[in-house]
């Protein structure tokens, strides 16, 4: 079972909140891999664990057992700074709701990432612009996110999440504030992107209706991971 | 670049807290200005005195009212000092007639052609007695000027003294000041006793205070050597009055840090979720952090671009006899103070950025 340099592989994760008696396991034992170029969802309801395993594999959250490995980097080995590194470099998220900055443009919301590493340069600034071309928002590059229709705030957090050429695109509900139909069409793009880019990725979502465009599925419930047969 | 788009974006709150800081920095300019000009309305003719020292008689408790050296004093501080860097001050509390007018004015006799006489800037100098100098103060608080005859009075005798010039403003106990030779100052400070008078009230001494002071004490009875800057601080006052000028700086500096700090902790936990966010992305509190200190250091520069014009424009509008004196010290003094309270009280966020849990960008605590 050769494993390729831009995987992603989790061991056994358990994450445990809380000590003694009030001690809660929130992940149970989760293995899973993720080859790049996949696009892979992770449903379950609300208190399932699905978040806190999001974050396990993004560096946020040190997993109590297990081990996470994306690509070369074993990421359970590193300090928070290291984390926040790892973050900075390898992982794209698009979040709940989107969150852009509400004061800065479509373009200075990508400009961001660049801006936390500290290089926002001539080359970032063509990146951010080939970016929004790409996903056609280019003409909306200069109005803020007040400014911008839902979809075009989609676009906008998708192509954040790929400012950093990630290896690891994290998908965190994309469709909370949104109806089913334009639900789908964001995991519809981001599948897109997430092929064409050659990038791991991974979304956590309790809406099953957004499962169309994935290419596996795995379920997860009271922290126990199953995958599920592409039935749909 | 993000930080300053975001004030582009909050112009309102921004311009708000930048025009209270502007105020604050006023406050401070117009405090240390005020501070400055009531120092000199008590101590500009001392501080004019062209002299390191200042020798009082030690029964004076080292003041200029009080003070008197005799003849023998003079000379043996002379013979210590030097003619050339000595020379004998008289002062005595006078009035001036002017019609029907009476001027309080702080009297200084000089002695001629030592380093005690003061600098004409208009007019000529004395040449002797029945001449009198008077400072900018006296010719713009009065109408006299060079050429007047004036009437001064002390123990109902009346002396008939020419303005023949002028001097520098130089108050002295918050009076303006007028000029006079030794021997002038000799005659109306002790009418009809001039021969067992005292020679001068203090001698101005040029020299180095630890090495001649020491000497001048040790060597003549009676005498007592403070520096210039110690002979304006002894001034009945004027350290009770720097004491109060600088703790209500004090309170400025502290209410401005105050201000500053309040706003950028209600602005951090505004941005509690937005500072999750990035840090999920990756930036560390630092980053966070440095992108505060721009905001606060962009307030400061525009709370200071507003509050020193202010004064300026203050300074021009109010009448000369205000004490109010801006020097670049009193910019200094805000400028300096602004910045640092703005950055001592941004420290009162810090604690809030680092505390942020990048775990509330996914919507969990």
């Amino acid at each position: 079972m050769g494993r390729d340099e831009q995987d992603l592989v989790a061991q056994s994760l358990t994450k445990v909140f809380g000590a003694g008696d009030t001690a809660v396991e929130a992940v149970r034992d989760a293995s899973l891999s993720v080859r790049a170029g996949e696009f892979v969802a992770i449903v379950g309801p609300s208190g399932s664990g699905k978040t806190t395993l999001l974050a396990m594999l993004g560096g946020l959250l040190v997993a109590t057992r297990g081990r996470v490995i994306v690509g070369s980097t074993d990421i359970s080995r590193l300090n928070e700074a290291q984390r926040a590194r790892f973050r900075r470099e390898r992982v794209g998220f698009v979040f709940q709701g989107f969150n852009l900055v509400p004061y800065l443009t479509a373009e200075q919301n990508l400009l961001v990432i660049p801006s936390i590493s500290g290089k926002v340069n001539g080359q970032m600034r063509a990146r951010a612009g080939q970016l929004l071309r790409e996903l056609g928002v280019d003409k909306r590059a200069h109005h803020l996110p007040g400014e911008l229709s839902g979809g075009e705030r989609q676009r906008v957090a998708i192509g954040r999440a790929l400012m950093n050429d990630p290896l690891l695109v994290l998908v965190d509900e994309p469709t909370s504030n949104l109806d089913s139909e334009r639900g789908t069409e964001v995991v519809r793009s981001l599948a897109e992107e997430v092929k064409l880019r050659n990038k791991i990725g991974i979304m956590v979502t309790h809406d099953r209706r957004m499962l169309t465009h994935v290419d596996r599925v795995l379920e997860i419930a009271d922290g126990r991971l199953h995958s599920v047969e592409p039935s749909l | 670049m993000l930080a300053l788009q975001e004030i582009r974006r909050k112009k309102l709150q921004f311009g708000l807290i930048s025009l209270i800081v502007g105020l604050v920095v006023y406050l401070l300019v117009m405090i240390s200005a005020l501070g400055t000009g009531l120092l000199s309305a008590m101590s500009g003719a001392v501080n004019s005195f062209d002299a390191d020292q200042v020798v009082f008689s030690a029964d004076s408790n080292d003041s200029l009212l009080r003070s008197e050296l005799t003849a023998e004093q003079r000379d043996a501080i002379v013979q210590l000092a030097g003619a050339d860097s000595t020379g004998g001050v008289g002062y005595m509390a006078a009035t001036v007639q002017e019609d029907s007018a009476v001027e309080d004015v702080a009297l200084f006799g000089f002695q001629p052609a030592s380093i005690a006489e003061p600098a004409v800037r208009s007019g000529r100098a004395l040449q002797g007695n029945g001449e009198i100098l008077i400072d900018r103060s006296l010719s713009r608080s009065t109408d006299l000027k060079i050429g007047d005859q004036i009437i001064m009075r002390n123990a109902l005798i009346d002396y008939e003294l020419t303005i023949v010039g002028e001097v520098d403003e130089g108050q002295f106990l918050g009076l303006p000041s007028a000029y006079v030779v030794l021997d002038q100052w000799r005659e109306m400070r002790y009418p009809g006793q001039t021969e067992n008078a005292p020679a001068a009230s203090v001698l101005l001494v040029r020299g180095d205070r630890s090495a001649l002071g020491a000497r001048i004490e040790a060597a003549i009875p009676n005498t007592s050597v403070l520096s210039k800057s110690d002979a304006i601080s002894a001034i009945g006052g004027v350290t009770e009055q720097e004491r109060v000028v600088m703790a209500i700086e004090f309170f400025g500096f502290v209410i401005g840090a105050l201000v500053i700090g309040s706003f950028f902790f209600v602005l951090t936990m505004q941005r509690g979720y937005e500072i999750a966010i990035f840090k999920a992305l990756g930036a560390s509190s630092w980053y966070i952090f440095g992108q505060l200190i721009r905001q606060v250091v962009a307030v400061a520069v525009v709370g200071l671009a507003l509050g020193v014009p202010l004064a300026l424009v203050t300074d021009a509008a109010l009448p000369a006899d205000i004490p109010l004196e801006i020097t670049g010290g009193a910019f200094l003094t805000g400028g300096v103070s602004i910045t640092i309270a703005a950055l001592l009280g941004s420290l009162l966020s810090a604690r809030q950025v680092v505390r942020v849990n990048p775990m509330s960008a996914l919507g969990q605590v």
